[in-house]
């Protein structure tokens, strides 16, 4: 079990927490302008990386807020903890 | 909001209102009691605007807790939990809730807030005595070390696979811990009968 810092509320077990995937996707500004393909892109395609992952999680059994986390999908350390509109740390990215 | 003639504690068919409170103790020391229809309000807004959190002291008297997991004010007449960054449950003496409502929709109006009137959704049950922390710790993750979660500290997290609100009020050297426990009514009765069975007899 992962002890993720929720930064509001601080180290919580994983169990309060959901994964919301990959972080920092933006959705297109023109929906209607793009392809079948490059809509099915933004929808479904994500990154599948090995090591550094940015992703989102939300404390969902506790405060309920959003927020991104870089962790790193081998050894599951999570190597920073930043709010829903920040970027990732410069060290990481 | 329920017709008060109706009103039904989630935990009514456990018969506790004909249980003295001294025979609701469990084991050597320890106290359960539920509180119901105590009054409850959730307010969502915008702490960083000064106008919103004037508004709010006019109307409860008590300043929101900023500090995550904390709270303010006396639970025996208003008091604000923090829930979220711009998250807070209120809690006022029981048949308090249209008076809090009517207050706080007087002092925000046309301010970008929510106020819920959530007095039905949830039970306090209080627990108190020297075991009442470490029957908590056998199903919950939280850290709940003196050291760590002091008096005047809450915490939303997960008791026997159920979402609650923990509170610890005070921490009696003699007595020892006295907390609050806020559940959804449909859980009161599971988690009731779990303390039970969690305490030692």
């Amino acid at each position: 079990m992962l002890v993720i810092e929720c930064p509001w509320c601080g180290p919580r077990s994983e169990e309060e927490f959901t994964n919301g995937g990959e972080a920092h996707i933006k959705r297109p500004s023109k929906p209607s302008a793009l392809s079948d393909e490059e809509w099915a892109d933004y929808v479904f395609m994500r990154k599948n990386t090995k090591g550094i992952f940015l992703e989102r999680w939300s404390h969902s059994s506790g405060c309920r807020r959003w927020f991104n986390a870089a962790r790193n999908t081998i050894t599951n350390e999570i190597a920073a903890i930043y709010h829903i509109n920040e970027k990732p740390p410069k060290e990481i990215s | 909001m329920v017709e008060t003639y109706k009103r039904k504690t989630p935990l009514a068919n456990l018969g506790l209102e004909k249980v003295s409170p001294s025979e609701q103790k469990i084991g050597k020391s320890l106290l359960m009691t539920e509180i119901p229809y105590i009054a409850k309000v959730n307010l969502r807004g915008d702490p960083a605007k000064k106008i919103f959190l004037k508004g709010v002291k006019a109307a409860l008297n008590i300043q929101l807790p900023k500090i995550p997991n904390t709270v303010s004010g006396k639970f025996s007449e208003v008091q604000a939990i923090w829930l979220g960054p711009d998250e807070w449950l209120l809690t006022g003496r029981s048949g308090a809730e249209a008076k809090l409502l009517k207050n706080l929709q007087k002092q925000t109006e046309n301010m970008h807030v929510a106020i819920t009137d959530i007095t039905d959704s949830r039970t306090i049950m209080q627990l108190s005595g020297g075991p009442a922390l470490s029957i908590i710790m056998k199903g919950c993750t939280l850290d709940l070390h003196p050291n760590v979660f002091k008096p005047g500290q809450c915490a939303q997290t997960i008791l026997a696979k159920t979402n609650v609100i923990i509170h610890l009020l005070k921490f009696d050297k003699k007595i020892g811990p006295t907390l609050h426990i806020y559940v959804q009514n449909s859980f009161a009765e599971h988690l009731w009968l779990w303390l039970i069975d969690a305490a030692p007899t």
